[in-house]
């Protein structure tokens, strides 16, 4: 009796991880297939150069956007090329770099997952209503991913992370020492959350992209079935 | 009734006078209390710490934590570009200082970074607090930043510091027994706590910059000489 219901239970999980890494296969495949895509293709690269910068230029808090605010013209962009050389690791530790480029590459793959099938879904009228729906949540995970991100960043220790005035009125004192633990939760948090959000974008984008070409193969069938009745 | 009238005018004129007066007064001391601004010299908590023409028009203040690997660039960076630095301030009439905190150890426990500002502060009392700051700076980056070791939020922790790291220091900067004893004695700590306290009142985290009236917290760990340009000529622009 107690074996069995082992047994049983043993299915259950061994089944519901199953269906959660065919779940992954399937959004890795939604996201392979999209790449194919070239509107896909440019607005990650999009995201990915403008989030990654900013990302860059919130990494010291506010300091580069005080100087941008303040410096000549060539200052500015000398902060912006800087900030952009940083994506790809320019001057910056290996930890600080790994961990703003896995966040930009997971949030641009997602805000290129968000507009490829928000279009797709577009393209079909009668689901207009529902895609819009849909969209509005992936749009606010991904905001979501990204206001994680930010708040995160920046120095918790020295006091410099822009999440401090927020702990600094809940907390007051103690606030320095929550502060890198607080910034280390949300930029995982922001981590786990683009994964997750990735993986039921990606699902979407793999059914419309296989539902387009079914479609697709099966209306040249049709046309070609008419043609050799004709 | 003539007389009462005329008295009565006469009064009121008299008020009128002392009370014109009174705003004057007033004003006028408003007008020099404005006008009647301390040298740098003068606002500086201590001379030692600073660098430049002591009655400069320009005055610039960095708040610091040696242990806070950001302000270390900073710092590091006009080291390495010490001629140049010195030039800059010397040419645009700047005196700058360096406010040194136990932030770190305040905030998050960091021994390292009381421990380091006492030693400045015993450095200071034999008139070497460029000295051994500088040194501190450049042995913590040959030691550990230069190796990816604390030198960001990211990056591994410093775990293998010496207890006599800070003393070392302060003997290749030229400090002897007098220094050795102001710092097994902790004779030093309550300056520090002092600092410390004051620059919390003022700064929004470390480092914190304030050049004239231009001012601003932290520095990137991938800026170089250019940024330190930026900064100083931030404070030359407002």
């Amino acid at each position: 009796m107690c074996y069995n219901g082992l047994m049983k239970q043993g299915g259950r999980i061994g089944a519901r991880f199953d269906r959660w890494v065919d779940g992954w296969k399937m959004a890795l495949s939604g996201i392979m297939l999209a790449t194919r895509d070239w509107k896909f293709l440019l607005t990650a690269l999009v995201s990915f150069v403008v989030f990654g910068t900013l990302m860059n230029l919130l990494a010291s808090s506010t300091a580069a956007l005080n100087l941008f605010w303040v410096t000549d013209w060539m200052g500015k962009m000398s902060i912006i090329w800087d900030s952009f050389l940083a994506i790809f690791g320019v001057g910056r530790n290996f930890w600080d770099w790994l961990l703003i480029f896995v966040i930009t590459l997971l949030q641009s793959v997602l805000i290129g997952l968000v507009v490829l099938v928000w279009r797709k879904k577009r393209r079909d009228r009668r689901e207009n209503l529902l895609a819009g729906v849909q969209n509005t949540d992936n749009l606010q995970s991904a905001g979501l991913v990204a206001g994680l991100a930010v708040l995160g960043s920046g120095c918790p220790t020295c006091g410099t992370t822009l999440l401090m005035p927020i702990l600094g009125t809940v907390f007051s004192s103690s606030s320095y020492a929550l502060a890198g633990t607080v910034s280390w939760l949300l930029t995982a948090g922001a981590i786990v959350l683009a994964l997750f959000t990735l993986r039921r974008i990606g699902k979407d984008a793999y059914a419309m992209i296989k539902s387009e070409s079914f479609k697709a193969r099966h209306s040249r069938k049709e046309q070609d079935g008419r043609l050799s009745e004709e | 009734m003539e007389d009462y009238q005329k008295n009565n005018s006469k009064g009121r004129l008299w008020r009128t006078v002392a009370i014109v007066m009174v705003i004057f007064v007033f004003i006028g001391l408003m007008i020099m209390n404005l006008t009647a601004k301390p040298s740098p010299s003068e606002q500086a908590w201590n001379q030692a710490a600073t660098m430049g023409n002591p009655e400069a028009k320009n005055y610039y203040v960095m708040y610091t934590d040696i242990m806070c690997p950001y302000c270390d660039v900073f710092s590091r960076l006009t080291i390495e570009h010490s001629d140049e630095f010195e030039k800059y301030l010397a040419d645009n009439d700047i005196l700058f200082e360096v406010r040194l905190t136990d932030y770190l150890y305040e905030g998050s426990g960091s021994q390292a970074s009381r421990d380091s500002a006492e030693a400045a502060y015993c450095a200071m009392r034999e008139n070497k607090f460029w000295d051994f700051y500088h040194g501190a700076i450049q042995s913590l980056w040959d030691d550990y930043h230069s190796k990816g070791i604390g030198s960001s939020k990211n990056a591994p922790r410093i775990t293998n510091m010496p207890d006599d790291y800070w003393v070392q220091i302060g003997h290749e900067a030229g400090l002897g027994e007098d220094f050795d004893n102001c710092v097994a004695n902790h004779e030093t700590v309550d300056e520090i706590e002092n600092n410390t306290r004051r620059a919390l009142q003022v700064s929004e985290g470390m480092p914190y910059f304030k050049f004239n009236r231009f001012t601003t917290s932290g520095f990137d760990s991938n800026w170089g000489w250019d940024y330190v340009k930026l900064y100083l000529d931030a404070g030359l622009a407002k």
